[in-house]
């Protein structure tokens, strides 16, 4: 049990400045984006309170891209929390959902798809070009993406059987990915009554399966929770391979379960230095947070409890604290943690769920806010 | 349980809630005692115990034909204040429905038709499957209470052991509505365990008037999950949910069958939720309703094992009855006790 949680209405204590971006709410009718400011401590509501959803700040910290409902469907809204102002992407599809940055911030990707048919494709937003195009060459079933940073685990990925990957278009989509940047998604693979989901590698005109590479009987498992690292050396991902939930590390040493415990783990969360993944894990009962070394797979516990859960990590930029979310106050609110599980701190007090927390990169004016 | 022991318990319930006006706040709403309640019952044997939430401590009891029977608690505190009662008869309660009574020094707090104690638990048993009561929907040949009336009073002549009722319990969540339906509830004499659905959501509502949207509980060698098919636009993996439904997932691990219910499958839904409950440890069966028809092709859970029970729509006065046992869950045919069946959704 967790005792003396300390809410903190100054956030000076935290030795951090900037932001932390959340959605106040999270019930079927009220869901807004709100940020709460590290220097004063108040929390302020910047989106619509259209259902608003899954915030993700701008690699220069000066916009949050987030989801919001609007009367013809779902948009891709920024929020410029710096300036108060707020505007709405334009869209092909009307419903779009789960944006995800650029590691330049020149682009936005998000998973779209119309009202006839639920399998969404996946589209990426060009700043500089002020429009839209769907990646993956329309391929169908993408429920979320996430960019890399870079092509190096590209080059990293030399599959043994050179003509196979030849044959499947490994080569090309190698090729488009140093034009045009790479992105990750989830999609569903395989066929009703037996859907699956894979790890797929996105570029412009081409998607693959990644695994199948790797592993040839990668479409036997479901996967989940993708989450590269920072520099886009290694991918944390989730699957069911070895009979529960486990976090997996692709890299260029191949794959390793590195969490490894018959309870489930969920939801990695790379440390800035990408020397350590947060996660959730069920090993204890109820969800908790929990830290591993990647390098060698070592688990601690971050802060667990048997009657409330904690979720949904996300580290400072400096890797000194992790922001998440738990009830175990009651109703679900922002907590601060150092990563040995120290120094726990309630910084939102809502009536309502605080829900969904991403800390403020620090930020770069890099004159890069042009939409 | 025989059929004369049926009857002459339900003789017993009709004449006692008739009695029980007073449960709950004015208004309908839980009060001091939160769970169990006629929504989210307790089902034990004899010799068992169940947990109480409430408010605050009080002192328990249960009341029903058989009289008053204090209750032994041990008592420990949950999130948000919340306080959870581990309880047991003093002295074996006799089979029977029974109301969970809580005096605080200040005042009694009723919840009715909260604690059903039976003698054993079957090895086959049938289970009633109501959805979709649309509670103040107008418009229709029939009164919406009518119709609810008329497939409890089947229900109640059937041999189920308990109701599954899977939500839009009302038409728009409106505490008028909530407070129609409960007045309707205790016309069951079985255990009834409710679920939200899409046209329960208004305000905080549902959640008042039942308490928690994602539960479990056994039903002898029977494990049983309840949770909210939550609207996949706002982002449901941003809440507590899908951590309850591992966790609850679990601990009905070892049961028989496991069964979830809910309002509504969407392929849509969650993809966090589905993997959970369809992937990692596939639930044995899904009971829901919302699509206000019998299944056709292409309802269903597309990721496996578990198998749909999709029921038609009670404002419809359509239900359906579950036969369990040993080699599963058994969807029989759908009871139509409509004149004019057949309407709009």
């Amino acid at each position: 049990m967790v005792a003396g949680v300390l809410l903190i209405l100054s956030n000076l204590l935290l030795g951090q400045t900037g932001m932390i971006t959340y959605i106040a709410g999270g019930s079927q009718e009220h869901s807004q984006l709100s940020v709460i400011d590290l220097d004063t401590g108040e929390s302020a509501a910047i989106g619509r309170d259209a259902l608003d959803a899954y915030p993700a700040w701008s690699p220069d910290g000066m916009r949050i891209a987030y989801q919001s409902r609007h009367p013809d469907g779902v948009c891709i809204r920024l929020a410029y929390p710096l300036e108060s102002r707020d505007e709405a992407l334009s869209h092909i599809h009307p419903v779009n959902l789960r944006p995800t940055w650029s590691a330049d911030g020149k682009q936005l990707a998000y998973v779209a798809h119309n009202d006839t048919d639920p399998l969404p494709v996946l589209v990426v937003y060009d700043f500089a070009a002020g429009k839209e195009s769907v990646w993956g060459g329309g391929q169908q079933g993408f429920l979320s993406a996430v960019w890399l940073a870079s092509t190096d685990l590209m080059k990293a990925l030399n599959p043994e059987d050179q003509e196979a990957a030849e044959s499947a278009g490994l080569f090309k989509l190698k090729e488009e990915a140093e034009q045009y940047g790479i992105v990750t998604a989830i999609g569903v693979s395989g066929a009703v009554p037996n859907l699956s989901t894979e790890l797929f590698i996105v570029t412009p005109s081409a998607s693959l399966p990644l695994l199948p590479f790797l592993v040839p009987d990668s479409k036997r498992y479901v996967k989940y929770g993708l989450c590269p690292d920072h520099k886009a050396r290694q991918i944390a991902y989730e699957s069911n391979d070895g009979g529960d939930r486990e976090l997996f590390v692709l890299g260029r040493r191949g794959i390793i379960n590195v969490s490894n415990h018959p309870a489930a783990d969920w939801n990695p969360a790379w440390s800035p230095d990408d020397n350590w993944i947060a996660f959730e894990s069920f090993r204890n009962g109820r969800r908790g947070l929990y830290r591993l070394l990647a390098s060698t797979g070592n688990v601690t516990p971050i802060l667990t409890g048997s009657t409330f859960d904690c979720w949904a990590p996300d580290w400072s930029p400096d890797g000194e604290w992790i922001v998440f979310v738990s009830d175990m106050h009651g109703t679900p609110q922002l907590f601060v943690v150092h990563p040995d599980g120290s120094e726990l701190k309630q910084i939102t007090d809502g009536e309502v769920p605080a829900l969904s927390p991403m800390w403020q990169p620090e930020i770069k004016q890099s004159g890069s806010t042009e939409k | 349980m025989n059929g004369f022991t049926r009857h002459i318990l339900a003789l017993a319930l009709t004449c006692w809630i008739g009695g029980m006006a007073s449960a709950r706040t004015t208004d309908g709403t839980l009060g001091l005692l939160q769970l169990p309640n006629n929504g989210i019952p307790a089902i034990v044997e004899m010799q068992g115990s169940f947990t109480a939430v409430l408010r605050q401590e009080a002192t328990l009891s249960l009341s029903g034909a058989a009289g008053e029977l204090p209750l032994e608690t041990i008592w420990s505190q949950l999130p948000g204040g919340m306080q959870q009662a581990q309880c047991s008869p003093s002295s074996p309660a006799p089979p029977g429905v029974y109301a969970l009574r809580a005096a605080d020094g200040t005042g009694t707090d009723v919840n009715a038709r909260a604690v059903y104690v039976v003698d054993s638990f079957p090895e086959t048993y049938q289970v009633a499957h109501i959805t979709d009561t649309h509670i103040g929907k107008t418009g229709r040949p029939r009164p919406d209470t009518e119709i609810l009336t008329t497939i409890i009073e089947t229900i109640n002549a059937s041999e189920a052991a308990l109701t599954l009722i899977t939500g839009d319990l009302t038409e728009n969540g409106e505490p008028e509505q909530f407070q129609r339906f409960l007045g309707l509830l205790d016309l069951c004499r079985l255990p009834t365990f409710v679920v939200p659905g899409n046209h329960d959501r208004k305000a905080d509502n549902y959640r008042r008037f039942f308490g928690p949207l994602t539960y479990y509980f056994t039903f002898g060698k029977d494990g049983y999950l309840a949770f909210d098919t939550k609207d996949y636009l706002i982002a449901n993996e941003l809440t507590g949910q899908d951590g309850l439904l591992h966790f609850y997932r679990r601990q009905i691990r070892a049961s028989r069958w496991s069964i979830g219910f809910t309002h509504r499958y969407d392929v849509t839904m969650g993809i966090r939720a589905q993997i959970t409950l369809f992937v990692d440890d596939p639930l044995d069966y899904l009971v829901y309703g919302h699509i206000h028809r019998e299944a056709g092709e292409g309802d269903g859970i597309p990721w496996g094992s578990t198998r749909a029970i999709i029921t038609p729509a009670a404002i419809d006065g359509v239900f359906r009855i579950l036969r369990v046992d040993v080699n599963g869950v058994h969807p029989l045919e759908t009871i139509d006790t409509a004149a004019n069946p057949n309407q709009e959704n």
